[in-house]
This record gives structure tokens, sequence and C-alpha cells, in this order.
């Protein structure tokens, strides 16, 4: 049990960063994006037997859809329910800079997002982003390239150096 | 291109990035709710093999016999 913890955990920790990023972009408040990412993580235990031995790309594709699928039933639950969504609570949102961030990934098509999210926060090439969505590469930098225009207009004044190149 | 990246991979991961304390602190949260789903599993693995061992002394009304023959 603890040998199978261990390696969960390394897991874990290789994959969390995208599976939260891409839940914040998704769900645009921290403590929806949290249960999402654990949730994702908590069906990625169940199916460890399966998702374990992948890898990591395939990992990164499994746990992608897998995110994806369950923001969606989220979104349909809260639309059954007639939930309003509210402005996020105070608490949700750190800075000014996270703020501006999920409104220039809010402008950005449902798909691009994960893309962007995968390129700048995890910092994968478009081959390796290719693989994980399952799409050419020269799409992923085609897309890349009209997004990364948008995104430098929109977010450059968090240029530490002081604006877009 | 590589400047506009750079720019924007900085600004993502001020802004969307988890820092090492932040990613302690989900796994911690994780691993305490893991802990419960495999206590859960536990438990409901232990009731099936004790009903499924019950189910055959039942049908075959040993159970019964047993409580009468007590009573």
């Amino acid at each position: 049990m603890r040998k199978a913890m261990g390696e969960f955990e390394r897991f874990y920790r290789s994959h969390v960063r995208l599976v939260q990023a891409l839940a914040r972009s998704r769900t645009g408040e921290a403590a929806a994006a949290e249960d999402l990412t654990q949730e994702t993580f908590l069906r990625a235990w169940r199916s460890f037997g399966e998702v374990g031995p992948l890898a990591p790309p395939a990992q990164r594709a499994w746990l992608v859809r897998t995110a994806r699928n369950l923001a969606i039933d989220r979104w349909r639950r809260q639309q059954r329910e007639s939930q309003v969504v509210a402005d996020p609570p105070p608490e949700a949102w750190r800075s000014e800079l996270q703020m501006d961030v999920a409104a220039a990934l809010a402008e950005l098509a449902e798909a691009d997002r994960e893309l962007v999210v995968m390129r700048y926060v995890e910092e994968m090439n478009s081959r390796e982003i290719g693989e994980v969505l399952g799409v050419p590469e020269g799409t992923v930098r085609r897309r890349l390239s009209r997004c990364r225009e948008l995104l430098a207009a929109r977010l450059s004044q968090w240029d530490p150096a002081g604006g877009a190149a | 291109v590589n400047e506009r990246d750079r720019m924007l991979t900085g600004i993502f991961q001020r802004g969307l990035g988890l820092g090492p304390e932040r990613e302690d602190e989900l796994w911690a949260r994780f691993a305490a709710r893991l802990q419960g789903e495999v206590a859960w599993v536990a438990f409901a693995t232990a009731m099936a093999a004790l009903i499924g061992g019950l189910r055959p002394a039942l049908r075959a009304g040993a159970w019964p016999a047993r409580l009468g023959s007590r009573a």
C-alpha cells in the first residue's frame, strides 16, 4: 500500500501543475479548480493499474481528457441546478495578475486554452502538445502563433522587462 | 517569438503556476482524501466478503437452526 502511494505521489507531482492550471483556466476559481484537480487524480488512482504504466505523454493525455470531462459534467450540473455562478469570492483570486491571466484565457477558444496552459505553464513544446491533444504539430504551431499575438497584446503590461517584444 | 514566449511563460507561471509550497499543500490534502478512499474500499471489501460468507449458511438454513437450538 505504501509502495503504491509512493508511486502515485510521483505520478501526482509530475502532473499536478498541468492539471491544476487546466482546471484553473476552466473554472476560473481557486476552490473549484482544486476540487476538479482532486477529482481528476482520484479517478487516476482508481485506474492506476491502467494509467500508471503509460508513457508520460499518454498519462498527460489521459489526465487532460478526464479533467475536461469532469469540467463538462460540473458545468452541466450547475446549469441543471440553475446555480448562477457569481463573482469569485475575494480569496479566490490572490492578485490582479491572476485575474488578468484568467480574463485573457477566457477570450480564447476552449481548445486553445489547453494548448496555452501546456505551452506557458508546463513549457511543453509543439510536438509534446500535439501528442497529448492528438493534433498535428503544425496545427499546434499555427494555433499557438495566433494565441501568442493575442496574449502578448493583452498581458504585456505584466512583463517585468517593460512590454511585449 | 522567443521573447514573447519567454514573457508569456513568466506571466503564466506567476498567474497560474504552482510553487513548491502550494504543490505540497495540494498533495497533503489529496493524500488525506485518498486515505479515506482506501479505508472505504477496505471496509466495503470486508463487508462483501462477510456477506458472501454468510449467504451460503443462510441459504442452507444453518443459521436459523443454530438460533433455534439456542432458544
